[in-house]
């Protein structure tokens, strides 16, 4: 389409607008609203408003008004301007109103002289009480004249009552309109303040208007426009409460209570009320909750209610059930105290409404919501109450209770698989709240809540009712956390645990559905507690999980709990370790046994290992498990040795990938002996962290001296055999970083350990290993090797920390020597820096010592590289390294000697590193970090100042923004400053400086 | 201190009337049921159509004494696989840092809105852990590999 031409006429300008309401396209539409838009910006906009105002067409008069809503908001309009602006809008409103307009025109005037009224509110500032007294006399004055004049102005009440209907319903919506708008505006801001104080002396006149339509003009428009007012100015008060407001509309409330019995106001004052009930509790009055209260006690109400509970959740039946939770929540503390209430039972009611929870019942979630907090409060005062009072909420909450454990039964699984995943996570997130105001009760009612769930539990079983014995079974599980540990409970527990439930859920696995019995297995794990007290009950539960683990709905959970339970009885099950070898054993021949599973279950029975208190027991049933896993570790060996490819169907690929994840077509050999490395290796993780000594156990202050007996030699035969795994996989699969990083993690497993064991490898193998050659992630290596300096140092091999960093030092610095770039592997920049660090403030007599003397020169150029560099991590770490450095101090002489030479040597350096990172190098969330060196340098070193100095008058400065002073006086505060924290402030603002201002927040 | 405490109830109530879909979060209790607001427990859903989809990781936040004026530390227990994300399991995120983003009228429902947006929105320049980071900034292939055994290992 052609660009339209400006409108020379009004008609050209008639025949735009029109446009705009007939079929065009999107394009077209878009231009006619561009030309109309300068038009109306242009200085004929206001010619151009009254020449369509006074037109027929109603379109076209909206266009009008709208037109004066862009100039007022756009135009700058003196006093007398926008005095005879303000007398023409209303004379075209009483036009209007007059010759029949549609809605939208009168509705567009009103909303004209509301956007006067926040722009010149002082020119009319009882613009309510004005716009009255015009519409009564049916012409358009200013009211300050007319008093000024010495005439008589009637009283609004009079005003109000000589309106005609239409009249009314102009005024009323004005005064809507008023509450949204200005509610849009700040009223903190200081050019807003004088105009919401003028808003407020304008409610007097809106709620004297507001009373008449609802109590005077029952059934006519007006009064439901007035309710909808009313709501308008509830919401600015939510926002903008004050004690005026509240005065002058709370003589509403009552009228307005009573119109919600009808059925056309309904909708808007159930809102109305509810939003006030939820928001702003302060406009109601003791009174007004009376009425309230009489209100839910009608008939209306219990047929409203009744309906509600019959499954009737249409948008209006529910909103009733909010009304009733919002008053609920409003009256939480009277109802607390009448726990016997008639509205509090209505209220339990409404947790037994009919249908499924979300999916059908809307307001179940509602109302659980208003029973958890009504929980959570009354459960602060349980120790205050008179008995009668305790016996009766206590009466209350158990029929909660009871109403809760039947909502969350879940539906057959047809009617589940019909609804959609909103309604499916909806329906979980309900049951998660039960579980959650179900501990809230325990406070209250003790162990009662658990005997009762417990026989639910037993009845579901009974009577073979598998969705109310799966949710009597959720219930029990979620006050697991609440019962105290001492066995107080178990009584209750065993009468559940000792049943045939096991039994039942074992053998009728075609019986009982996959989800209760999910649940019911869920609840061993809950309990651990329970059978590490109650030991004759443990085999039939590990035997249940056993078995359930080759189910692919339970296996997850399954080894979860298996993992929790021997970890956590491993003490109780050392005697049976054989089978449950034998048990991991005969999973393994499952081929599609998940590789996660697996760890979990390995690490099990390794967890089982670590307390068998007999040395050759330990490591005979090791060796069985380590020969198990060996076996993948020989597979796939061979299959990388062979050169080929695999048909998918093979059990090799089953093994080597999860059902999820199986290829359909032949993959290399190499590929699937990669799978199965890792998965062999994963388990070896598994098993090595089971084998760690559990967090609670007693540590050995005499380690130190247990560590020099003779190694056990099995031990150091076992330990041989698990770094020959390692070695061999790190060097066959020296490209698979996966491997690689798994391999370390095993390692670091052992790196905590007190006890001597399989995984406690002697230091000098640890070192050997580490430091062998890595193709391929070495930068793990590094890390590992850091840890495992900070375990010797806080361990008991002490003795062996020089040794080790003497070895590391030197490789790690040899690695990063090998890199051109430290961006080329970050990772391992970071890293080493992180070591050299710890080996310097851990031995700087190592560390300073170093030979060749050029290797820790090349370590500090390179951590001044970091320190230029843009890599976050490795920079952050070099700061650290350099933070040590500045505060290094050894015992002896002679080391402190070289550190003060190196010092020397280093400090301008390092200073013009730093002072030209926060001379706008640096990125803005480097810069505290980088404050930490300069702050240690300026305390402890004499020649800071000269060092600094020197840095910012270097030529290769960043930034030319900072003169010579500003320099100088930077210097001069954080010199003064002395290291303190506010060093960093000084830093950022100089930075922020050296940027230039632009740059304030950009980075 | 009573500031903290009153803001916290007001969490807690708006939190039970409006949750964001799929999440949960509640203050602990101890052994005897006694709730401490000032340290809640939420699970955090990978987002739909995300190589984080599936996951529910759980995370802890601490509320310190000056909140709402200094903001709580989200801390994910175990710590998590993410480029943003301390090897402690601390969260790097502009809007849970006192001296960057927050606000005290930033709510709880805000703050793991945020947390799982970042998620799958990493922010590269303010790398908290190494291995992640690198990955993500080098080796997407991997990095999303890790990433799905991540989601494999926290089903909820």
């Amino acid at each position: 389409m052609d660009e339209i031409p400006m409108p020379t006429s009004l008609q050209e300008v008639e025949r735009l607008v029109k446009t705009l309401y007939e079929p065009n396209s999107a394009q077209t539409i878009f231009q006619v609203q561009e030309v109309l838009q300068r038009l109306q910006k242009s200085p004929e906009g206001w010619q151009l408003a009254e020449g369509l105002l006074s037109r027929p067409d109603d379109n076209l008069k909206f266009f009008g008004a709208l037109t004066i809503i862009v100039k007022l908001n756009t135009d700058e309009i003196d006093n007398d301007g926008a005095r005879s602006i303000l007398q023409n809008i209303i004379a075209f409103l009483l036009e209007s109103l007059d010759n029949g307009s549609g809605a939208i025109v009168i509705r567009k005037l009103c909303s004209a002289l509301v956007t006067h009224f926040i722009h010149f509110s002082h020119l009319w500032p009882s613009c309510v009480r004005n716009l009255l007294y015009c519409l009564q006399l049916n012409e358009s004055v200013a009211i300050q004249d007319v008093i000024q004049s010495g005439k008589n102005v009637p009283p609004v009440a009079g005003m109000i009552a000589a309106l005609n209907l239409q009249m009314t319903v102009a005024a009323t919506w004005f005064a809507t309109s008023l509450a949204e708008e200005v509610a849009k505006t700040d009223a903190k801001s200081t050019k807003y303040i004088n105009l919401h104080e003028r808003l407020l002396e304008n409610s007097q006149d809106v709620a004297a208007l507001l009373a008449y339509s609802i109590s005077n003009l029952a059934g006519s428009p007006a009064q439901k426009e007035s309710i909808g007012c009313f709501q308008a100015w509830v919401m600015y008060g939510q926002r903008v409460p004050t004690a005026q407001l509240i005065t002058s509309l709370r003589p509403l409330i009552q009228p307005a209570i009573k119109c919600i019995a009808f059925s056309a106001l309904y909708e808007t004052t159930v809102e109305l009320l509810t939003d006030a009930l939820n928001n702003w509790t302060n406009i109601f009055a003791h009174e007004d909750y009376k009425a309230l209260y009489s209100l839910f006690e009608s008939d209306w109400s219990r047929e409203r209610y009744q309906r509600l509970l019959q499954g009737d959740f249409d948008f209006d039946s529910v909103q009733f059930g909010l009304f009733m939770v919002a008053f609920g929540s409003a009256q939480i503390s009277d109802l607390m105290e009448t726990p016997n209430s008639a509205f509090l039972e209505a209220l339990v009611g409404l947790l037994s409404a009919q249908g499924y929870a979300v999916a059908e019942d809307k307001i179940f979630v509602p109302a659980l919501e208003f029973w958890s907090e009504f929980v959570e409060t009354v459960g602060d005062e349980v120790d205050s109450g008179s008995a009668d009072w305790k016996m009766q909420t206590l009466s209350t909450i158990m029929q909660v209770v009871s109403h809760c454990w039947r909502k969350i039964q879940y539906p057959p699984i047809s009617d589940f698989s019909s609804w959609d995943s909103t309604e499916r996570i909806g329906f979980g997130d309900a049951r998660k709240d039960v579980a959650d105001l179900l501990q809230s009760v325990y406070t209250f009612s003790g162990k009662q809540l658990l005997s009762l769930f417990a026989d639910l539990t037993l009845q579901g079983l009974s009577s073979m009712a598998w969705a109310e014995l799966e949710a009597a079974a959720f219930c029990l599980g979620s006050l697991s956390d609440c019962i105290p540990d001492d066995g107080a409970c178990d009584d209750d527990l065993t009468t559940v645990f000792g049943s045939p439930l096991f039994e039942l859920l074992r053998e009728g696995r075609s019986t009982v559905p996959v989800r209760a019995r999910q649940t019911c297995l869920s609840l061993i794990e809950r309990y651990t507690d329970y059978f590490e007290r109650r030991a004759e009950f443990l085999p039939a539960a590990l035997n249940l999980l056993f078995t359930a683990v080759n189910e692919q709905h339970l296996a997850g959970p399954s080894a979860k709990s298996i993992y929790k339970l021997c970890s956590s009885c491993r003490g109780l099950l050392t005697s049976e370790v054989d089978a449950f070898l034998d048990q991991y054993a005969s999973l393994r021949t499952n081929p599609n046994l998940d590789s996660l599973i697996e760890e979990k279950i390995a690490g099990a029975v390794a967890s089982i290992i670590q307390a068998i208190p007999e040395e050759s027991r330990r490591f005979d049933a090791f060796r069985r498990l380590l020969l198990l896993i060996a076996t993948d570790v020989e597979q796939c060996l061979q299959l990388k040795a062979y050169d080929g490819t695999v048909d998918p169907n093979d059990p090799v690929v089953l093994r080597a990938y999860d059902t999820s994840q199986r290829p359909e077509v032949p993959v290399a050999s190499s590929e699937v002996s990669s799978q199965i490395a890792v998965r062999a290796l994963r388990c070896l993780l598994g098993t090595s962290r089971g084998l760690q000594a559990p967090s609670e156990s007693l540590i050995d202050l005499e380690a130190e001296a247990k560590a020099a007996l003779p190694v056990n030699p099995d031990l150091e035969q076992i330990q041989k055999s698990i770094i020959g795994i390692l070695d061999r996989l790190k060097n066959t699969f020296a490209e698979s970083s996966e491997t690689l990083g798994v391999i370390c993690s095993i390692l670091r497993a052992g790196f905590s350990e007190t006890e001597p064991g399989p995984f406690v490898f002697p230091p000098q193998m640890v070192t050997d290993f580490l430091t062998s050659p890595w193709q391929n992630r070495v930068a793990s290596a590094v890390y590992t090797a850091n840890v495992f300096v900070s375990s010797l140092h806080n361990g008991s091999n002490k003795n062996q920390e020089a040794e080790a960093i003497s070895q590391f030092l030197p490789w790690a610095i040899s690695l990063i020597q090998q890199l051109a770039d430290p961006a080329d592997d970050p990772e391992l920049a970071q890293y080493v820096i992180e070591l050299a660090q710890q080996a310097m403030t851990k031995r700087p007599d190592i560390f300073m010592q170093l030979q060749p003397t050029s290797s820790l020169e090349y370590l500090f150029m390179f951590s001044i590289r970091l320190l230029n560099g843009s890599e976050p991590l490795p920079k952050f770490a070099a700061a650290d390294f350099w933070t040590s450095f500045i505060t290094l101090r050894a015992p002896d002489e002679c080391t402190n000697t070289a550190i003060n030479s190196a010092s020397t040597h280093l400090g301008p350096i390092l200073s013009k590193s730093l002072i030209h990172n926060v001379g706008g190098n640096a990125s803005r969330s480097e810069l505290d970090k980088l404050s930490d060196p300069l702050k240690k340098m300026v305390v402890q070193h004499v020649n800071a100042r000269h060092w600094l100095e020197a840095a910012l008058g270097d030529a290769a400065f960043p930034s030319t923004k900072v003169s010579s002073d500003d320099k100088a006086l930077f210097l001069k505060k954080i010199l003064n400053l002395r290291g303190s924290r506010a060093t960093n402030q000084v830093i950022r603002e100089f930075w922020l400086s050296c940027r230039g201002s632009d740059f304030a927040y950009a980075s | 201190m009573a500031l903290c405490q009153m803001r916290l109830g007001e969490e807690r109530k708006q939190w039970r009337k409006d949750h964001p879909f799929g999440f949960w979060a509640r203050p602990v209790k101890d052994k005897n049921g006694v709730m401490d607001l000032k340290t809640w427990e939420c699970g955090i859903p990978g987002k739909e159509k995300t190589i984080w989809e599936g996951g529910m990781f759980k995370m802890t936040m601490s509320f310190p004494d000056e909140y709402p004026t200094k903001p709580p530390k989200c801390k994910f227990t175990p710590p998590l696989f993410h480029p943003n994300v301390y090897p402690s399991g601390t969260v790097c995120l502009s809007i849970l840092n006192e001296e960057e983003g927050w606000k005290p009228a930033i709510t709880v429902k805000q703050i793991v809105l945020g947390v799982q947006d970042l998620l799958d929105n990493p922010n590269p320049e303010s790398p908290a852990q190494a291995e992640a980071y690198n990955l993500f900034k080098k080796d997407r292939v991997e990095y999303e590999r890790r990433v799905r055994r991540v989601v494999r290992e926290n089903q909820p």
